[in-house]
């Protein structure tokens, strides 16, 4: 396993979801990045060994582990805790702390740009920022306050920063647009309700995966209003609309992380709807909308991460465990599954608790 | 309805065996962790054979395990130590913060508090602090091991806390130790012609500034958390005649920093806890019969301090409460009571709902050694008056030196105002928690201030309640309670006390409990133990007295317990040893404490360190001494 992780770390899914994945050589490790039971704060990151089946679970990181992007010289981790959050820079082992970022509030999404690590982050009242790291010291360079509340996703096209705005329970309509180079911040309209994830799609186009908005009565216990998930695929640098796909009822990951990835050698997208434990796909020759249902006796419940690996054009998808009654258990291991093309289970490992992001090692 | 076939046939054969009502009188009862008799400061009436032990349903605790503490030993160790030292289990997030009690491998729900006869749980919540109330107004302690759910508590046990039986002159402490805590109380009485009036108060201040365990990616320090707590009582106490009366008012304010990790410092933000309960008790005694009415308000909120992202005041609830009981003495020692309870909660802000219950007891036992026994029911309705029964019954048996008893039968826990009524995820709908539970106990009294007991208990729990997520958005989860839950706790407590013999005493406890999911056979935690459930808690302790010097060694262990639900994950066990020397002065002492005197590092609870080796030195006085 050591081995493999003295490899280059290279991450062909899951949370850097801007670089269309290269033809790389069949993936021999995983990483499974374990948010943790939050009240526990006891994410962990765990190095599973593909070609064994060897498994580390590895030990508590303090905090809910939100997700995590590859960097030149090793891994930069989101981290949330209860009042706050940090991004933790790891060695390639994916086990020594090299240096933490602090002060900057929940972080829930990143992307690497020019050696500097982007990530959205909110503060408890909500309010939305984007942090620039330098990763060799874990300053931050730069931040940039969001014109809406909630932010989630973040992706880079056309040199740009892009973050959807999703707002309270999906109120966002907008996606920021950041120049790297420039304080201001800009805005596109989404055109649909409660942008989510993001994902950079072939020449330098932009997929945006909006969540639906939810309005709920005061007391919480009736459902006011719900509008349906939808996709658009926006051309280069989110300046026109190619294509605005409307989904059967709302999508999103069981973990409340980023779950979507861009197939570039198949001209696909991928998200997922944990709450039927169901693999969308949306071709971009076609835009036709397919779905996948897990193989049956699947361990666990709902649908929390993904990661491809074109090579064996497997792709690994994260569960929840599943708790009384079948909802999903966040103080219990949760596992990942490796799905062949024609959805066969090709292979279960258990991992962490709550898992949040898988990542691939070559 | 809980009562089910095989209850039936045990309460059958008990009654059969039993030739005539009898209350059950376990010599344990009299006799104290380490050292004196203690029954003489529980206020007695006149009933041959049955001692009010003011608590709205006296034979709640019929047939249980009780542990007795008196003002001495509270002044030995604070009562958060000492019934950490009890056998129950302790969780906190930190000193000067509320701990949670929990016994039997049952969760902190099933234990409840009481001040005398009034309940201190959060009318919220239902959690409760133990520390709630200021220590130098308290005379002794009593903790019951089992279902004493006849008195409002749950399946795990009761504890009483005592005021003095008698009008006081004054009393108070001081102390100063590490991390900046101080601490000062003060109590006295004010003697009038028509009762006693008790003041009490009492101011902390706590900073939980201290190292932590290093861990690979969290800070060197917990800081930021200072923990300020102001708590007030008056108490007005008298007699005439054949009537007895007892208010209080009963005040407690808690500034804390936001609770949190070691690793999330709060930026300024504070929780304000305010908790007020106004409470009323009259009785009057009469031949042969004993009449009393209850009433108690209790009241609680909390606001954020300083803190934008939440609203001012997160949560208020409000409580009413009556109770109206008698006892009356049967031929010989003979006895029944009958007991109606009815309240009525209330969410003030954060909730939307109110919710009224009632619950009945009716008691008729006998104790006439060798053979004593007791039978309890209870009726409660909860919630909207749909009525589960609560049969429990008990019988002993006194052999020489050696008594035996066994009890059984059904308890039951009210779900709290939170679970019924919070905003989001609130169900009103909810049916108690409801446990079968047995057990059988030997005591042994070779002489007088010594005591041995062995007991073995099981309690298969129904209906329990559990929060779980519910899907209202992708990603984003509502948590809800439901009656989904069910577990079997299985255990045995082994217990060694020797009075005070030539200046020298010993107490020893050892639990070994084991409390297993058994909800759902396709979960991840089926067959897994329960979280926050130790496998283990033993006690060790020890005093020598010579003269005015006294010092004492106290040794707590806390066995593993399962943090993640499938067993996958576990807080380590841990040991730690106190150690204290106290010197008398006439009408006080002083005493200095030694705080995990070997420096363990350990927690209650992820993320929560407990502060290291540390010290306080406390000053008492009592001008009654």
């Amino acid at each position: 396993m050591n081995r493999i992780l003295l490899l280059s770390l290279l991450l062909l899914a899951a949370c850097d979801t801007n670089r269309p994945e290269p033809y790389e050589p069949e993936a021999v490790g995983l990483l499974s990045i374990d948010g943790g039971n939050f009240s526990d704060q006891d994410g962990t990151i765990t190095r599973i060994d593909l070609v064994s089946g060897a498994s580390d679970p590895g030990p508590s990181m303090n905090g809910f582990l939100q997700g995590a992007v590859a960097f030149e010289g090793g891994l930069a981790v989101l981290v949330n805790t209860f009042s706050d959050g940090r991004v933790d820079f790891l060695a390639p082992d994916a086990r020594t702390l090299l240096r933490s970022a602090t002060g900057f509030g929940a972080p829930r999404a990143v992307v690497v740009l020019d050696g500097s690590v982007f990530v959205s982050a909110f503060s408890a009242d909500g309010s939305g920022r984007v942090v620039r790291i330098d990763p060799a010291t874990a300053a931050i360079q730069a931040t940039w306050a969001l014109p809406g509340s909630y932010p989630e996703g973040i992706a880079v096209t056309g040199g740009r920063i892009v973050v959807a705005l999703h707002g309270f329970l999906g109120d966002g309509t907008l996606l920021a647009v950041i120049d790297p180079a420039a304080p201001s911040v800009a805005t596109v309209k989404a055109l649909c309700d409660g942008p989510r994830d993001l994902v950079a799609t072939a020449d330098d186009g932009l997929a945006v995966v909006c969540a639906g908005r939810t309005v709920y009565s005061p007391d919480w216990s009736q459902v006011v209003e719900s509008t349906p998930s939808r996709v658009v695929f926006f051309s280069a640098a989110a300046r026109s609309v190619l294509r605005t796909i409307t989904l059967d009822g709302q999508v999103g990951g069981s973990n409340g992380t980023p779950a979507t990835v861009w197939l570039d050698r198949k001209g696909q997208l991928v998200t997922l709807d944990g709450a039927n434990d169901r693999i969308v796909r949306i071709g971009t020759d076609s835009f036709v909308v397919s779905t996948q249902s897990l193989p049956p006796g699947a361990p666990g419940v709902g649908l929390s991460a993904l990661a491809y690996d074109a090579a064996s054009d497997r792709l690994f998808v994260a569960r929840l465990a599943r708790g009384v009654g079948g909802v999903p258990d966040f103080s219990a291991r949760g596992s990942v599954l490796a799905l062949e093309a024609d959805g066969a289970l090709a292979g279960v490992w258990t991992v962490g608790i709550a898992p949040s992001a898988l990542m691939l090692l070559q | 309805m809980a009562f089910r076939l095989p209850v039936a046939f045990f309460f059958s054969a008990l009654l059969s065996a039993v030739p005539a009502p009898a209350r059950q009188v376990v010599d344990s009862t009299t006799v104290r962790a380490a050292g004196r008799d203690s029954s003489a400061v529980l206020r007695t009436v006149g009933l041959p054979g049955i001692e009010v032990v003011a608590t709205s349903a006296r034979s709640a605790t019929d047939g249980l395990r009780l542990l007795r503490f008196d003002r001495a030993d509270l002044i030995a160790a604070s009562l958060v130590d000492r019934l950490a030292l009890s056998g129950l289990y302790l969780r906190t997030d930190g000193t000067g913060m509320p701990a949670t009690l929990s016994a039997r491998g049952l969760h902190d729900l099933q234990t409840g508090v009481r001040l005398e006869a009034f309940d201190l749980r959060d009318p919220l919540t239902g959690t409760v602090d133990p520390a709630a109330v200021p220590r130098v107004a308290l005379e002794g302690a009593t903790v019951a091991f089992g279902p004493a759910a006849g008195a409002g508590a749950g399946l795990g046990g009761l504890v009483t806390l005592r005021l003095p039986s008698s009008c006081i002159r004054a009393r108070g402490d001081a102390s100063v130790g590490s991390f900046g805590s101080r601490s000062a109380g003060l109590a006295g009485g004010l003697p009038t012609t028509i009762g006693c009036l008790l003041f009490a108060g009492q101011v902390d201040s706590e900073q939980a500034d201290y190292p932590v365990e290093p861990v690979a990616h969290g800070p060197e320090r917990r800081a930021g958390n200072d923990r300020r707590r102001r708590i007030g009582l008056v108490v007005w106490r008298g007699a005439a005649g054949a009537l007895r009366w007892s208010t209080s008012v009963h005040a407690l304010r808690r500034v804390a920093g936001l609770p949190g990790p070691a690793n999330a410092a709060p930026r300024g933000a504070r929780l304000l806890t305010a908790q007020d309960r106004f409470s009323a008790r009259i009785e009057r005694v009469g031949t042969g019969t004993v009449w009393s009415l209850e009433a108690q308000v209790h009241s609680q909120s909390g606001r954020f301090l300083a803190y934008s992202g939440a609203s001012p005041v997160a949560s208020a609830a409000r409580a009413v409460s009556a109770t109206a009981s008698i006892t009356r003495r049967l031929s010989g020692t003979g006895y029944v009571e009958a007991t109606l309870t009815s309240g009525h909660h209330r969410m003030i802000a954060g909730g939307r709902g109110a919710a009224r219950d009632a619950m009945a007891t009716v008691s008729i036992g006998r104790g006439q050694r060798p053979l004593t026994a007791a039978l309890t029911l209870v009726v409660g309705s909860w919630p909207d008056l749909a009525v589960h029964l609560a049969p429990r019954a008990v019988v002993g048996l006194r052999v020489g030196s050696f008594g035996f008893s066994t009890s059984g039968g059904w308890a039951a826990r009210p779900p709290t105002v939170a679970e019924r009524y919070w905003v989001p995820g609130g169900r009103p709908d909810l049916a108690p928690e409801r446990g079968l539970s047995a057990e059988a106990r030997i005591d042994w009294l070779p002489r007088f201030l010594v005591h041995g007991s062995v007991s073995v208990f099981a309690t298969r729990q129904v209906d329990r309640i559990v929060w779980q997520p519910r899907l209202v958005a992708p990603g984003v989860d509502v948590w809800s309670p439901s009656n989904v839950g069910r577990s079997v706790s299985r255990g045995a407590e082994f217990h060694l006390s020797a009075g005070e013999t030539h200046g020298v005493s010993l107490t020893a406890g050892l639990t070994l409990q084991r409390a297993l999911d058994r909800s759902d056979p396709l979960a991840a935690s089926y067959g897994h133990s329960l979280r926050f459930t130790p496998e283990a808690l033993g006690t060790v302790d020890a005093a020598v007295t010579r003269g005015p010097w006294s010092t004492r060694a106290a040794v707590r262990y806390v066995g593993r317990q399962a943090t993640a639900s499938d067993g996958s994950r576990f807080l380590r066990a841990h040991s730690v040893i106190d150690w204290s020397i106290a010197r008398s002065l006439g009408r006080g002492s002083v005493r200095c404490t030694l705080y995990n005197a070997l420096d363990r590092r350990y927690s209650a609870q992820p993320q929560y360190p407990m502060p290291g080796r540390h010290v306080a030195c406390t000053l008492h006085f009592d001008l009654d001494r």
